[in-house]
């Protein structure tokens, strides 16, 4: 692979979430984001780990939004890809597409 | 403003869950304030709690052993005391109060041995309450099999109290997890 990580599953529907809601992607929309395309439920704390996984790999960045009343006066975390993180999920797109070539279903 | 159950939120605190993870927790409260029901307020809160538990039990194996043996030395540092007590002459005198140490070494010992074990290992305290708590469970469940399958084989022996023991057994356990959740945990930075 051309960057050098390799994604599972869950990674790839993480990315693909925050790409889709740049810049508003926090834990519950990516959570709903993947609930409603990929008719997959993911718990919340399952998304937070994904996301300080990829962040460690330096795949997203994130930084911390305002407190609101509405959360018991606890801040929001925002993520967004980075360009790496970019070039990784364009990478196991030609991947999964090469792989999916020829194979009869 | 919605509030998550107080319960919730000291299980969360004692396992970890919002240390540096404050995102998380806000979360959850949104998300119950929007209308989600209790049920998966704690479906979350446990698969929350589970993933910390895990994570550090897989990122700590070293320190979980050395957990495990902590609690295991304090046990055995208290069965000494014990023998040499249990030979003195007063508590041939005094009944009572060698009962009270009895119950004392089977209910608050164990919530003695488990601050011990999450006061030595702050950062991960409840996954290493748990990996000591699972060893005293297992240790338990050996030792009353073998018990239970002597008494068996044993046509003279009167019925023991399969019972009784079995719940002495899960007390022990219990109290072993009291101890280690009063204590507070370490804030971890992220």
């Amino acid at each position: 692979m051309a960057a050098g990580h390799s994604l599972n599953d869950l990674e790839l529907l993480v990315l693909l979430a925050l790409m889709r809601l740049a810049p508003e992607a926090y834990g519950v929309p990516i959570a709903r984001e993947i609930e409603t395309k990929a008719k997959r439920s993911v718990a919340l704390s399952t998304v937070y780990s994904t996301l300080e996984r990829l962040e460690s790999k330096g795949l997203v960045k994130s930084e911390l939004g305002e407190a609101t009343e509405a959360r018991g006066g606890r801040a929001k975390r925002y993520f967004q890809v980075t360009g790496l993180g970019v070039r990784e999920v364009r990478s196991t797109r030609q991947a999964l597409i090469g792989m999916w070539q020829g194979v009869p279903v | 403003m919605t509030k998550i159950p107080a319960i919730a939120e000291w299980l969360l605190e004692r396992c970890g869950v919002p240390q540096g993870n404050e995102s998380l927790m806000g979360d959850l409260v949104e998300e119950r304030g929007s209308g989600r029901s209790a049920v998966w307020f704690w479906r979350e809160a446990v698969v929350a709690i589970a993933d910390s538990v895990a994570r550090d039990l897989r990122d700590h194996k070293l320190l979980a052993v050395r957990a495990v043996a902590t609690g295991w030395a304090v046990n055995l540092a208290w069965a000494q005391v014990m023998g040499v007590a249990s030979r003195h002459e007063l508590w041939r005198r005094h009944m009572g109060l060698y009962e009270a140490l009895f119950f004392f070494t089977l209910l608050v010992w164990p919530a003695i041995t488990g601050w011990v074990v999450a006061r030595t290992h702050r950062a991960q305290q409840a996954a290493m309450v748990l990996a000591y708590a699972a060893s005293v469970a297992i240790s338990n469940i050996w030792n009353l099999s073998a018990h239970y399958s002597e008494m068996k084989a044993c046509v003279q022996c009167t019925p023991d109290l399969w019972d009784t023991n079995l719940v002495l057994c899960c007390l022990l356990v219990l109290s072993t997890l009291v101890g280690g959740f009063l204590h507070r945990p370490q804030r971890r930075t992220s």
